[in-house]
């Protein structure tokens, strides 16, 4: 299990990442993650919603109600242009970390 | 059957209760929500099932809601808007006016509750002062956590804080840890000390000195007393050199630079100030002048004086303790008799450790027990008017106001509260400190303790407040609203426990500061009449100096010619005021397993004539037979513990000295009645003669301050190069009970606070209680009751309740006055009176504000009281 600190970290990159190729709604993005994280990531749609709000009102996705295939309106999230630079940044970010402890991984256990 | 379509709605309409979630956001959820149960379905749960599981995992609108408001709102806290706030600042001016009004409606309550916290307060405040100062001793030194005091365990369990001379020096010898040991031979508590200064032009200074001390090279380097002037490495290294404390320095030198001055040691010996130490207010050891010792005294096992020790910092200092607590008899000439036990005291203990650390707690424990009672005299107050209260929590609760919010309220009014009584205690304690430190000798001051005194006193402010104000707090916002709304104001539940148990707690209290008090002087008084066995009274002391040493057979001769002198003698300190002790008698048939430690007395001719202590056997020293400055008298103790059939007569050797016992005085008390009676010799041998501090005069009565001239003028004639210092002995062995007459005075004042705030609170209670009874006191009047039987109702319950504080407080107090009258061996002993004393004062406190509200109440128109409301 993936610890709560970390979990409220890593929202938004993956909600940004998810987002990158195409547009998506609520129970998709869920169903999205829970394919890819293998249930490691607990992630409930009482806990997405808001994050999406968020993420909206600081501008990095914007959304649209649409019909849906079911005759439904539906709320579809995507990534606005300030979004896309905010996923290259998260991107460096999350990669120069993933670097230094793969680094340091490798070290501490070179000295065993 | 289970309908989607319904249970969606029901959860959309649970959803739209929370003011947080837009209809859009609901939509939203709405469809998230369906999505999941049809996944669900698909994977074969039932409909019912998988809505359940998925409304569950949405949660509460609360909870969502709140979520979403974090998003939009600007609040930092998050809090949502229609939550009511911890704290209305529109609402602050309307508790204030609201407890103002309350004040000035019940004046008096609020002045008993407002006196009451007060009093507690300034009591505490001071002794906080005190405790803090006391606690304070010696932080100064430098290597105060290596520094110990050598002490000696006797086998009886005293501690002893003198050591014999060659303790330590034997002790650095033989162990490592010991870095520097340094002895203080007290001079001036022995022999007369004068110093002289005689400066280029103007007046000779001269005067006698008591706090004379003769220190190891080492002294100043283990003491970190500040100089002022010379130099602290250089100070002893001179055999002529002293070292001055400031204060001292000025009486001789005045404004000069003392450093380098000549300072002329009873009239023969010139010395060279070297020094100028500075004393901080809490050091134990305070000497005046410092000097080197001239003898290194390595084979001196006499007993009178303090060692200390410098220990190496990596000492263990069990196990070296261990090392050392046999010591004494291995390294003695003469072994003492039982397990003398040689122990380390640290330096900062040295104040507090003998005896001084129970009054500390003592006093503690009474500030705090102060206060407890100031702060239940305000619950109690609040509480027993919360009826008038209780219309207000009742609309506070109807406008919204939550219990949280309430309580805030009432604590709120207690911090002020306690702000108030504060102030005018931080004024009443300013007031007050002069007689506290007149008191006790120090000069504490309310301001001058820097920022841990300033937060500890307003720690306490606060810690009062909260400990006065929670109980009513909790007990005024319980209240419902219905129930407090629906009844009319004035009527609580009458007795709550708590009240009854917090009364009959204060009184406990104060009943026992009584008794003790009362036992205290009890004791005091026994002290003070009991028959010591000598007599002080017109007996001048007269200070001895080496000229009056010289020329003391004339003195003697020149005084007795006046009729008004009755007799002269000298010695050490009056008989009471001495305390030597000595390893060295041997007597004929005397065990020799047997090692004693016996007093004795360096003394002259007139002696036992002079302070009127009476013979049992023999006679006294006679002045017509020469041979009697060899012969020895004892006191009635020691001829039994001799064992001697016949002691008149019998051969005694004293220090080397043989000589024959030619009387047994009566047992007389030689040093307080703290100390059972010892075994005693007195000698006016010449041989031991240095140690002759005073020459006493017993005067007839009348006309004394003629008679005093009288001997300043013969003084002055016999001893012209020195000047003339006397006092009369009239208060006697009473000056050896400073302490516990001090400790009286101040259980005598803490015991009149607590009963004084404790009846102050009874006759707020009682002035409630009969306001709430008004109606009944006026239909019993007008049902024909009398004044009296009125009377008696109303104060039944008081007396209950004080009687039950008598029945807790008196075996107490019987513990802990029984232990302190331990301490003396000789007591008044605990009669029932003290506490049945104590049990009236305790009664008559409650009974005279209960019986005037109750007079009162019985004696007012009944007509007026069930018109009332």
């Amino acid at each position: 299990m993936i610890s709560k600190n970390l979990v409220a970290a890593s929202t938004k990159p993956i909600i940004l990442a998810l987002l990158y190729r195409e547009e998506s709604y609520g129970y998709q993005i869920l169903q999205r993650i829970r394919r890819v994280a293998g249930g490691r990531l607990a992630w409930s749609s009482p806990m997405l919603y808001p994050v999406l709000h968020r993420l909206e009102k600081e501008g990095f996705i914007r959304s649209k109600w649409r019909l849906s295939e079911e005759g439904r309106m539906r709320k579809y999230y995507a990534l606005t242009e300030r979004g896309r630079k905010e996923f290259a940044a998260e991107r460096e970010q999350w990669l120069s970390v993933h670097e230094a402890l793969t680094s340091l991984w490798a070290a501490a256990e070179g000295t065993d | 059957m289970f309908d989607l379509e319904k249970s969606m709605r029901d959860w959309k309409k649970e959803m739209r209760s929370n003011p947080s979630l837009e209809e859009t956001f609901i939509t939203e959820l709405e469809e998230s929500l369906r999505d999941d149960v049809r996944g669900l379905v698909r994977q074969g749960i039932s409909e019912e099932e998988a809505f359940r599981r998925v409304a569950a995992e949405m949660g509460r609108p609360e909870d969502v809601g709140a979520e979403f408001h974090k998003v939009y709102t600007r609040r930092r806290s998050g809090r949502p808007s229609w939550r009511v706030p911890r704290f209305f600042p529109a609402l602050a001016w309307d508790y204030v006016r609201v407890a103002v009004r309350k004040i000035k409606r019940q004046k008096f309550g609020a002045l008993i509750s407002l006196s009451g916290l007060a009093v507690g307060l300034t009591a505490a405040i001071l002794i906080f002062l005190w405790v803090r100062d006391e606690l304070g001793y010696d932080r100064f030194l430098a290597d105060r956590d290596h520094l110990y005091l050598l002490t000696i365990e006797h086998p009886n369990g005293i501690l002893d804080p003198n050591v014999p001379y060659a303790l330590a020096p034997a002790l650095a010898r033989e162990y490592p840890e010991i870095r520097q040991y340094s002895r203080i031979y007290r001079l001036g508590a022995i022999s007369t000390c004068s110093f002289a200064y005689e400066p280029e032009s103007g007046p000779k200074a001269m005067s006698y000195e008591t706090s004379v001390c003769l220190v190891d090279p080492d002294f100043f380097s283990m003491f970190s007393f500040p100089f002022v002037g010379g130099d602290r490495e250089a100070a002893l290294r001179n055999p002529d050199s002293i070292v001055i404390r400031d204060e001292a320095a000025r009486k001789y030198f005045g404004d000069e630079n003392p450093v380098g001055k000549r300072l002329t040691f009873n009239n023969r010996q010139d010395l060279v100030v070297s020094g100028v130490i500075r004393i901080p207010p809490n050091a134990h050891l305070r000497p005046d002048f410092v000097a080197p010792l001239p003898n290194p005294l390595v084979s001196d096992w006499n007993w009178r004086d303090p060692s200390y020790v410098l220990l190496d910092p990596k000492t263990s200092l069990p196990s070296f303790r261990k090392k050392i607590a046999g010591s004494l008899n291995l390294n003695m000439p003469q072994p003492l008799p039982g397990n003398f036990k040689v122990g380390l005291l640290p330096v900062a203990d040295v104040h507090l450790g003998f005896g001084r650390r129970t009054y500390v707690a003592l006093f503690s424990l009474v500030a705090v027990f102060i206060l407890a009672i100031a702060c239940i005299n305000y619950m109690n107050l609040a509480t027993a008017r919360s009826g008038s209260r209780s219309r207000e929590v009742g609309l506070r609760k109807v406008v919204g106001a939550g219990r949280a919010q309430l309580i805030r309220q009432f604590l709120g009014e207690a911090l002020v509260m306690s702000a108030l009584a504060f102030g005018l205690a931080l004024a009443l304690a300013q007031l007050l400190l002069p007689f506290l430190n007149g008191l006790t000798g120090k000069s504490l001051t309310l301001f001058g303790g820097g920022p841990f005194v300033a937060g500890s006193l307003l720690g306490l402010m606060i810690l009062v407040g909260i400990t006065a104000g929670i109980y009513p707090a909790f007990f005024l916002s319980a209240r419902r609203p219905a129930e407090a709304l629906r009844t009319s104001p004035g009527i609580t539940p009458r007795r709550s426990l708590f009240r009854i148990l917090s009364v009959v707690g204060q009184f406990t209290i104060s009943v026992l500061l009584i008794a003790c008090t009362l036992a205290v002087f009890r004791q005091m008084e026994y002290v003070r009449t009991r028959p010591l066995g000598l007599n002080t009274d017109q007996v001048l002391q007269v200070r001895n100096n080496p000229s009056l040493v010289r020329n003391f057979d004339g003195f003697k001769q020149d005084l007795l010619l006046d009729p008004r002198i009755l007799s002269v003698t000298r010695g050490q300190g009056a008989p009471y005021d001495e305390d030597y002790k000595t390893p060295s008698v041997e007597w004929d048939g005397k065990d020799p397993a047997l090692k004693p430690l016996v007093r004795y007395s360096v003394t002259d001719f007139d002696l036992f004539e002079t302070f009127g202590m009476e013979f049992s056997s023999g006679r006294s020293f006679s002045a017509s037979l020469p041979g009697d400055r060899i012969n020895y008298v004892i006191n009635e103790s020691a001829a039994a513990y001799m064992n001697l059939k016949e002691p008149v007569g019998a051969r005694l050797k004293f220090m080397g000295q043989e000589g024959r016992i030619i009387g047994v005085v009566k047992d007389f008390h030689q040093v307080s009645l703290h100390r059972e009676i010892l075994p005693q010799v007195f000698t006016i041998n010449p041989r031991f003669y240095g140690a002759i501090r005073y020459v006493f005069v017993k005067i007839a009565a009348g006309g004394l301050p003629q008679a005093l001239e009288a001997v300043r003028e013969k003084a002055e004639k016999y001893a012209p190069d020195y000047p003339f210092e006397a006092v009369f002995l009239d208060r006697g062995p009473a000056s050896l009970y400073e302490s516990e007459i001090r400790l009286g005075k101040i259980f005598a004042a803490l015991a009149f606070l607590a009963i004084f705030i404790s009846g102050l609170g009874i006759l707020g209670l009682a002035a409630y209680s009969v306001e709430q009874r008004t109606k009944e006191i006026g239909v019993r009047k007008v049902l024909g009751s009398s004044v009296a039987g009125i009377v008696g109702r109303l104060s039944k319950p008081f007396t209950l309740w004080i009687l039950a504080a008598n029945l807790v407080a008196w075996p107490v107090a019987h513990l802990a006055m029984d232990r302190w009258m331990r301490g003396f061996a000789y007591r008044a002993g605990l009669g029932l009176d003290i506490f049945v004393a104590a049990g009236l004062i305790s009664v008559l406190a409650a009974a005279i504000p209960v019986a005037y509200q109750s007079i009162k109440a019985a004696f007012s128109d009944p007509v007026k009281a069930l018109r009332y409301e």
